[in-house]
């Protein structure tokens, strides 16, 4: 489903892109940020995964973060063919959690989050139109998600190569060791992701030029809450669009800030 | 005496010289300490045996770094070729990973002074008694496909089999004695569990059980994570603990997380003896009125050790006060290993450079025949079992 409401964000995103990319210079991944995979389950680029930082995650949850954050285009071509946007089997998640330990061994510092909070992506139709996430995840299970398996996940950052377009690339060549914990090894395209998570990729298969990722923060025994949503577009361009309540009260607000200049 | 005996006598006496006076062959090995012991009665049985073998050994701390790895043995083989073995302990992977990179490596001076028996004695900093220089066998727990360097084009290959076992903390409830696969995940993957999960009372809930076990690069670590299907690269939260003591000590202070690189946890002990170390010993009664317990693995040495369990008959003689478990209600002997009804164990491999010269292979050849009749308790030799792995470690035991 073509997501028309966006093409007018997306083109601004674009003429962003041309001028923001450049300030990608090195790879680099904090323990509270949110990564971005993208991967294929066959065919060329099996032996690749993509990344992107979409940087420090509790700055979604409190309503920042939103615009273009890059434009990984040559990535995406280079690991996934030039026909990467209209691949079915092309899958793209998004997951952060600060660690996998309560607060008795590990508490939050300053605006940090519980260890056992996790922001986690949902396919959505539209923005803030994914499905919640159940709530019958336990505070356990969203335990040994954020240890062990996307602690894990988050191994190879350290060890990827960064590409010019500010994306990191884990090739199953150069990085054997580290292609064991590689983001389909915790997150396969079906299942559950990080053991704890259903459904969490999209792709690009019936979506047109753009798939859409609502990231929900879930917290144990309590259905996901929208937080923000990020778009893919074709072209390669990653950018996080306001929530359209959020959307909506903030034009509201400025129309009613004209009415009332012009009235005065 | 007739000039061609005279010269006969000369010849013969430069050759005798020469031989006497020829420098000894110098071995550098690294690798699994978990093995170290085992190594250590292959190594004195092709050098002589002992009271004939010389040997040496840092279980002194120098100048406050500890060097319980580094050893150095003399001797002199039934082919009459002399050799200074020198080991240096660092763990399975990062045994692989040294040999696969040539890296240097600290080996004890090859003028240590080395004795008959015991350990011999040292004196002065860790860099006084070593030079470095570069690894050329590793032995280690685990294939080299589980390390750092999967695809390093070193020789050598499986020499014998290390069983481990698991090992409840003396303070542990009674009914902590087995250890499933599912158990194992959710234990080293929240760090700790009520201690209810393996007892099934509910009066053990407010009790918890803690996780520890070795470092990455550990292939003893590597063996379980794999045995247990966990995933050999994915991470652990393992805690540790500050100790009084010795055996008949106590737990001092509240268990903290290892810390490492790759996450907080996910760090553990460099060697088998400070994990027994963790459970040999009390808990502490000022955390939590004392109830908590770590629980972790073993080799068979360490843990017999510890727990005074005797593998023949299963019962306890002695020992530390550390609690035997079975794995997956299965208790290990050596005939439940060779029959396949225990399945903790893996392949203990020995490796050798790329490109090791014919002297180099002459010796591997010879340490590899002495090691499965020299291992003590630390292995059994493979021509026991009567299963096979297959798809590696962790992988499926069937008949032979």
């Amino acid at each position: 489903m073509k997501s028309y409401l966006l093409k007018p964000a997306l083109f601004a995103s674009a003429m962003m892109a041309l001028t923001t990319t450049s300030a990608f210079s090195a790879y680099t991944f904090a323990n509270t940020d949110m990564a971005l995979a993208f991967y294929v389950s066959g065919g060329v680029g099996a032996d690749k995964h993509v990344y992107f930082n979409l940087g420090e995650s509790t700055v979604y949850r409190d309503g920042g973060g939103q615009g273009i954050k890059g434009n990984i285009n040559t990535s995406l071509i280079a690991a996934f063919g030039a026909g990467w946007a209209s691949r079915a089997d092309l899958f793209v998640g998004a997951a952060a959690n600060r660690t996998g330990f309560d607060n008795d061994d590990s508490p939050p510092v300053g605006n940090q989050d519980d260890g056992r909070v996790f922001y986690i992506s949902r396919p959505a139709a539209g923005a803030g139109l994914s499905s919640p996430v159940p709530g019958n995840i336990s505070s356990s299970a969203l335990g040994i998600a954020g240890t062990s398996r996307f602690g894990s996940a988050k191994n190879v950052f350290p060890l990827i190569d960064t590409t010019l377009d500010g994306a990191g690339l884990l090739n199953q060549t150069s990085h054997a060791v580290a292609w064991n914990n590689r983001w389909s090894t915790h997150a396969p395209s079906t299942g559950n992701s990080f053991t704890a998570f259903p459904n969490i990729h999209g792709n690009f298969s019936g979506t047109g030029d753009t798939v859409l990722l609502d990231i929900q923060r879930i917290v144990a025994n309590t259905p996901g809450t929208y937080v923000a949503t990020i778009s893919i577009a074709d072209s390669g361009i990653i950018s996080v669009i306001p929530e359209p309540s959020a959307a909506l009260l903030s034009g509201i607000a400025a129309i009613g800030l004209l009415i009332r200049r012009r009235r005065a | 005496m007739k000039p061609k005996y005279t010269i006969l006598i000369g010849a013969f006496s430069a050759a005798l010289l020469s031989v006497a006076s020829a420098a000894p062959i110098v071995i550098n090995i690294t690798g699994a300490t978990a093995f170290r012991d085992a190594a250590d009665g292959a190594i004195i049985a092709l050098l002589g045996g002992d009271n004939v073998a010389f040997r040496a050994r840092t279980d002194i701390i120098l100048s406050g770094t500890s060097a319980s790895n580094l050893r150095i043995y003399r001797g002199t083989t039934t082919g009459g070729t002399e050799y200074i073995v020198r080991a240096t302990y660092s763990g399975s992977t990062a045994g692989i990973l040294a040999v696969a990179d040539q890296a240097d490596l600290p080996f004890l001076r090859t003028d240590t002074t080395m004795v008959q028996t015991g350990p011999g004695s040292f004196a002065g900093t860790l860099a006084a008694n070593t030079v470095i220089a570069k690894p050329r066998y590793s032995f280690s727990d685990v294939d080299k496909l589980l390390s750092q360097r999967p695809n390093a084009p070193l020789g050598g290959g499986p020499v014998g089999v290390v069983p481990f076992m698991f090992v409840a903390g003396e303070s542990a409830p009674a009914g902590v004695t087995n250890m499933t696969d599912q158990l194992h995940n959710s234990l080293w993957s929240l760090g700790r569990v009520p201690a209810s999960l393996f007892t099934g009372n509910s009066a053990d809930v407010g009790f918890r059980i803690y996780a520890t076990g070795r470092n990455n690069g550990s292939g003893t670590r590597a063996s379980i994570l794999s045995e247990t299907q966990y995933g050999s690269f994915t991470n652990v939260a393992q805690f540790n603990s500050t100790v009084t003591g010795n055996a008949t000590g106590a737990l001092t202070g509240s268990p903290f997380l290892f810390p490492d690189d790759l996450g907080l946890g996910n760090g553990g002990h460099t060697s088998n003896s400070t994990v027994r170390g963790l459970l040999n010993r009390t808990s502490n009664p000022a955390f939590r009125s004392g109830a908590y317990a770590f629980v972790s693995y073993l080799t068979v040495s360490d843990a017999t050790g510890a727990t005074g369990y005797v593998p023949a008959t299963g019962l306890i003689v002695g020992g530390e006060g550390a609690k035997p478990m079975t794995y997956n209600g299965v208790r290990y002997s050596v005939d439940n290993v060779n029959n396949g009804a225990y399945s903790l164990w893996g392949f203990q491999q020995l490796y050798i450079a790329d490109g090791a010269t014919q002297q180099e292979l002459d010796f591997f050849d010879l340490l590899a025949a002495q090691i499965p009749t020299n291992m003590g308790i630390a292995g059994l030799p493979i021509s026991g079992l009567a299963v096979d792995r297959t798809g590696g470690d962790g992988g499926a035991i069937v008949p032979k």
